[in-house]
């Protein structure tokens, strides 16, 4: 039964994705919207698009009622969660199945089972899936807990249970600091997922984050489209993503694929999923977790095996056999995508709200910006300051991050603080470029890496007074007492005209 | 044309003079400069400096002003003939927001009188407290924004007549 009309649960670029690929489709796409984003761009691309509600996301976006509700007053035969959000909420997916639409992922159960990590990671150990070596429990006691870190061995992490995205995460040195970090990670893991448990994890500290990307239908194809690194790494939040990794052997790349295939069919997984794996410098690579979702970094995908992720996502959720085998996917070159924030790296990263005044990408060869952003648009507190995603695609590694860095150099947005000269300096660092980056580089270089203020070129100067000068042409009388021709100009005024005082 | 900025608190002046022969000059503090420049666009211009072509995109918010050389932001104020807001005390005008931000309070009502440094509004932007204070002993002429309300840099909040 092919889908007709998508309801997109989501906002920003990844619902402009969507929309994309449902028109290539011939669905109709459904946008939702918070009062914040009439004016936003996936608002303005959705062949229909509804109010929902006030901005913060609990009134709008994560609103499951007023969700449904326009889903089948719409007129929709199925839900694209996107990323983030709803995306990994098991009971939407169900009211989403049981109001008598498809959900564009997978299964309730398969979401549910891999949501709490510590089932996740005995699911995956019965499926002989490496894990990292760990401790879980239900109600562990102090004892319990000390006990089990001196067996792993410091230094461990502890991690909450009912989610990720870097929430909840501690890295304990020494046996003296554990049971502290147990309380802080229970108290944010509370907060962020409403699940205070947490388990013990082997803190591999020079890991590489490589993650592959799956895909099945529901004819029992299942294949993986091979991996992303995404290393590059701010305090657990991915910066820098990349495919194929500089790290993986043609040996390793397989053995990586073929457990997270095996990861996948453990829960029965149907649509695009990925699983994460932390991998040494040695060759030993461990289970991390798995998200049941699009991810942000999708493109790189795309770029390097050719294969529509979006798309395919929603004919395998109109019943479609995936329309090709493992032996036909292969990694064609190689890809890189920068996620531009608005966000001051000199003042702590902190976010950098305002209007876009002006965002022009640098479109040209090789290079996709995956955007939700115009110009005009606002960066608000509600939500995550990303404003595009830049990914580019060329023959070799070097030459995609020498495409990439000229295209951060050509992007123009102004009106705010953005990340691109700190992706520049990255992306010029020997140990990027030489394919080096561990999870923890970023955060152990920070200061190094810290972009320094320029010296004001006196370009800037000088082409600000031109656009002040052009505008107050604009906005001359009628009547200027000039001497010749040009009558509008305000340089051939006579009295000694002045701005700004 | 003369122009004043400011740039990370330093004050820059400016003279901006088309030639005859269609050329510019600048006169930036104390420094000369001869270019051609075409414009391109709205805010982005061909700058020929030195025999070196530049493009140079720029954007205006407020009297914020940003500009993009060879890929690096500069940001600019333009110097004001309006009282800028908190802590800078001074004869009569409007309060702005200096940085995007929400207004988490509102302490003075339209009407109300205001001595000098009184705390009339709080924003929180980045994560930090900016109190919004009277420039002057004077009277609340105007309340252009409510508590919660989101506000852009450079918006008016509120107005302050002198007594």
């Amino acid at each position: 039964m092919k889908l007709q009309k998508c309801l997109i649960a989501n906002r920003g670029e990844i619902a402009v994705r969507i929309i994309q690929a449902c028109r290539e489709l011939g669905i109709t796409s459904v946008a939702v919207y918070s009062t914040v984003d009439a004016k936003a761009r996936h608002v303005q691309l959705a062949d229909e698009a509804y109010p929902i509600g006030a901005p913060p996301p609990n009134q709008s976006y994560l609103h499951i009622d007023t969700l449904l509700q326009v889903a089948n007053q719409s007129g929709c035969d199925c839900v694209h969660p996107g990323y983030g959000f709803l995306s990994e909420n098991a009971d939407f997916a169900r009211q989403v199945i049981e109001s008598g639409l498809t959900w564009v992922g997978p299964a309730p159960d398969a979401i549910e089972a891999m949501g709490v990590k510590t089932q996740a990671r005995a699911l995956m150990q019965s499926a002989d899936v490496p894990v990292v070596p760990g401790f879980q429990a239900e109600n562990p006691t102090d004892d319990d807990l000390l006990i089990a870190a001196e067996e792993i061995g410091y230094p461990v992490m502890v991690k909450a249970a009912g989610g990720g995205g870097g929430k909840g995460i501690r890295i304990v040195e020494q046996a003296s600091d554990l049971l502290e970090a147990v309380t802080g990670a229970r108290s944010e893991a509370q907060k962020a997922f409403n699940d205070g448990r947490i388990f013990l994890e082997k803190y591999i500290a020079d890991g590489r984050h490589i993650e592959i990307q799956i895909i099945a239908d529901t004819h029992g194809n299942i294949l993986h489209l091979y991996e992303r690194e995404c290393s590059t790494q701010r305090r657990h939040q991915k910066i820098i993503e990349e495919s194929p990794s500089p790290l993986l052997t043609p040996e390793l790349r397989q053995q990586m694929g073929q457990a997270a295939v095996a990861a996948a069919q453990a829960v029965n997984y149907i649509n695009a999923g990925t699983v994460e794996f932390i991998a040494t410098e040695a060759g030993e690579f461990y289970f991390l977790e798995m998200n049941t979702r699009l991810q942000v970094e999708h493109p790189v995908t795309e770029m390097v095996t050719g294969v529509d992720i979006v798309k395919l996502q929603l004919q395998i959720a109109s019943g479609e056999a995936i329309p090709f085998t493992q032996a036909d996917v292969t990694q064609q070159g190689h890809a890189i995508e920068c996620r531009i924030y608005a966000e001051d790296a000199r003042n702590q990263f902190l976010p950098a709200i305002g209007t876009i005044r002006r965002f022009e990408p640098a479109y040209t060869i090789g290079v996709r910006v995956d955007s939700g952003i115009q110009s005009g648009d606002a960066i608000t507190i509600h939500y995550d300051p990303m404003i595009a995603k830049i990914i580019v695609h060329d023959r070799t590694r070097d030459d995609a991050i020498q495409r990439m860095q000229q295209t951060l150099h050509d992007t123009v947005i102004l009106g705010t603080t953005t990340n691109i000269d700190f992706l520049q300096v990255l992306l010029a660092h020997p140990a990027f470029i030489d394919g080096q980056v561990t999870t923890r580089f970023v955060d152990d270089n920070l200061a190094s890496l810290l972009p320094p203020e320029p010296d004001l070129s006196p370009l800037a100067l000088i082409a600000t007074a031109l656009s002040e000068s052009a505008q107050s042409d604009a906005n001359a009388p009628q009547l200027a007492s000039t001497s010749d021709g040009d009558v509008y100009s305000p340089w051939n005024k006579q009295d000694s005209f002045r701005m700004g005082e | 044309m003369q122009l004043s900025y400011s740039h990370n608190g330093e004050k820059i002046t400016l003279r901006l003079d088309k030639q005859a022969d269609g050329s510019y000059s600048a006169i930036i503090n104390d420094e000369t400069f001869h270019f051609q420049a075409t414009q391109l666009r709205q805010g982005t211009w061909l700058i020929d400096l030195n025999g070196q072509r530049h493009t140079v995109h720029t954007a205006q918010e407020g009297d914020q002003r940003y500009a993009q050389v060879d890929g690096v932001q500069y940001q600019l104020e333009k110097a004001s003939r309006r009282r800028r807001n908190n802590q800078s005390a001074g004869s009569g005008g409007d309060l702005t927001s200096e940085m995007p931000g929400q207004v988490i309070d509102v302490r003075v009502a339209e009407g109300d009188t205001v001595s000098s440094g009184d705390v009339l509004l709080v924003l929180e932007a980045m994560k930090m407290e900016i109190r919004i204070t009277a420039p002057q002993d004077g009277t609340v002429t105007k309340l252009m924004v409510a508590q919660g309300d989101i506000v852009e840099r450079g918006q008016t909040l509120a107005e302050v007549s002198e007594k």
